[in-house]
């Protein structure tokens, strides 16, 4: 893991890599897709759920996963 | 879609696909990006130097090479101020309540000590000790915060009068606080009459039904006491609740694989046809389980891409673990947690017990209140155990040992019930369910990069 006191003179070699000379790594946009059902928009279980999946909050894990994943 | 090869160079992992596509994650910042096929080659030699040498190679690299391999690791260390933490706070969000401790069913896998009792059958539960201990929590939550309760079992519906009085207990509770309350039941859906189906719809209820597979799958292994299949009381039950759909919070397919059932393809396909909006997927970890955690890797990577293929990112959705992952990803939110057990989820017994998981009812270890095994003259049965509640205060990622796993903050840290199950202690992880959720979590993101680069 990186120290962070070594990353602000390599995060402005960076941002100068990133505006002039990046040609390998295409970086992707990441931002919110097709939604599912807008009824879920505050009750979509947060990846983790099994059976006695849980709740479900729209930023954040809050239940407790079932007997796997 | 297949991803054919990894590679790895600290926070970077990369995949090869079948399709000849060349796609990194970084781990740390929770990006996503498409490589070129020299950088591809420059990390599989750095990923095969470190595994080799223990430290990355920067010499006898052609000198094209070089400018990929400056950009690779200027991408390593990178930090991305855009990528946040998520953490959970330590505050009773999530209620889960036992109304009922037996159940009409006896599934083969149940993990609620066998035949849904949790060793201790009620079919009363006591509700005044349970109002006792949802008073104690509720008390907690500030002004703004949701509270999820979940009905839960032993199958909840053999208890609709005690669902119903819980409901409108904690409805006063919260009343002008500025809470806002989402009722939730699991059950497998043999009792839903129209009467329960109306009862169900009137507390926009968020309804999961358990149901794993087909019929000729299904009753195999989820029977009535007597031994018989329960799937077409399943689907009668479902069908009463299609009349009341659009007054329900929501409708998920819960659907448990194991030893007894990998294929996660065909239910899927079964399941599809119905109008669940969500699909869970989930693997019940046992013994041994190693070879058939590996097929059920397979097939939820091939339920992916079909659920992709025939209907896009919304299809794939439904199936929530992918809705998680692809939540994580927009937001790049590195997940500290796998779950809110302990911090945000608490269960509560029949009698008033509670207990950080559900899979952890009944387990006097595991008890995190006084409760009225405990209590005495000075000391208040909803007092909690603190020591007990300081075990599930650490960020799960740091307390499982979860180190520079390249998924980790997708991930979370892992479940503490398989843990336990497969390794004796909640913290020590379980190889298969890490190789299970990396696999998973790798297709997730060769499809989100997929998804989002057809946004540009």
């Amino acid at each position: 893991m990186l120290k962070l006191e070594n990353m602000s003179s390599e995060l402005s070699d960076e941002s100068e890599l990133k505006e002039h000379d990046v040609k390998h790594i295409k970086k992707i946009k990441q931002a919110a897709g097709a939604k599912g059902p807008a009824k879920l928009a505050s009750a979509q279980p947060d990846g983790r759920t099994g059976p006695g999946c849980v709740p479900v909050m729209p930023s954040e894990p809050i239940g407790p996963c079932l007997p796997g994943n | 879609m297949a991803i054919e090869r990894f590679a790895r160079f600290d926070n970077i992992l990369a995949m090869e696909t079948d399709a000849g596509k060349h796609i990194a994650f970084h781990a740390r910042n929770m990006q996503v990006a498409e490589i070129s096929m020299s950088a591809w080659r420059t990390l599989l030699a750095e990923s095969a130097a470190t595994a080799s040498h223990g430290m990355p190679l920067n010499f006898d690299l052609a000198p094209e090479q070089s400018e990929e391999l400056a950009e690779l690791r200027l991408w390593n260390q990178e930090i991305d101020l855009g990528a946040t933490d998520s953490d959970v706070a330590i505050l009773p969000r999530s209620i889960l309540v036992n109304i009922a401790q037996i159940c009409n069913l006896k599934c083969d896998y149940c993990a609620a000590g066998g035949d849904g009792t949790f060793g201790e059958a009620m079919k009363n539960v006591e509700l005044e000790k349970i109002y006792e201990q949802i008073r104690a929590l509720v008390n907690d939550l500030p002004s703004g915060e949701s509270l999820n309760l979940t009905f839960f079992g032993g199958e909840p519906l053999t208890a609709p009068e005690a669902l119903r009085s819980l409901a409108r207990f904690v409805t006063l509770q919260t009343a002008g606080r500025g809470l806002r309350v989402n009722f939730r039941i699991v059950t497998n859906g043999t009792l839903i009459t129209p009467a329960i189906a109306e009862l169900l719809a009137s507390l926009r209820m968020h309804v999961s039904i358990s149901i794993d597979a087909p019929p000729e799958i299904n009753d195999r292994t989820r029977k009535t006491a007597s031994g018989r299949g329960s799937t077409a009381m399943t689907l009668k039950g479902l069908g009463e609740l299609m009349k009341v759909r659009s007054r329900l919070g929501s409708l998920t397919a819960g659907a448990v694989f194991g030893k007894h059932h990998t294929g996660v393809l065909e239910t899927y396909r079964f399941l599809r046809e119905f109008d669940f909006d969500m699909i869970k997927v989930d693997f019940a970890a046992e013994d041994c389980d190693e070879d058939d955690s590996r097929a059920y890797a397979r097939e939820l990577a091939m339920t992916a891409d079909f659920a992709y293929a025939s209907g896009g990112e919304k299809e794939l959705r439904k199936i929530h673990l992918f809705a998680g992952y692809f939540n994580a990803l927009d937001e790049q939110r590195r997940l500290n947690n796998h779950c809110g057990a302990g911090k945000s989820h608490f269960t509560i017994d029949g009698k008033g017990r509670m207990a950080a998981c559900q899979w952890f009812i009944g387990r006097p270890n595991d008890q995190l209140n006084q409760g009225i095994d405990r209590a005495g003259e000075a000391m208040e049965p909803t007092a909690l155990i603190e020591e007990r509640m300081a075990l599930y205060s650490r960020r799960q990622v740091d307390s499982h040992d979860c180190g520079s796993c390249w998924a980790r903050h997708l991930c979370g840290g892992g479940c503490m019930y398989v843990n336990e199950v497969k390794t004796g202690s909640k913290q020590k992880k379980d190889k298969a369910f890490c190789d299970r959720t990396r696999n998973t979590i790798a297709k997730a993101i060769e499809i989100y990069a997929e998804t989002r680069k057809h946004e540009q």
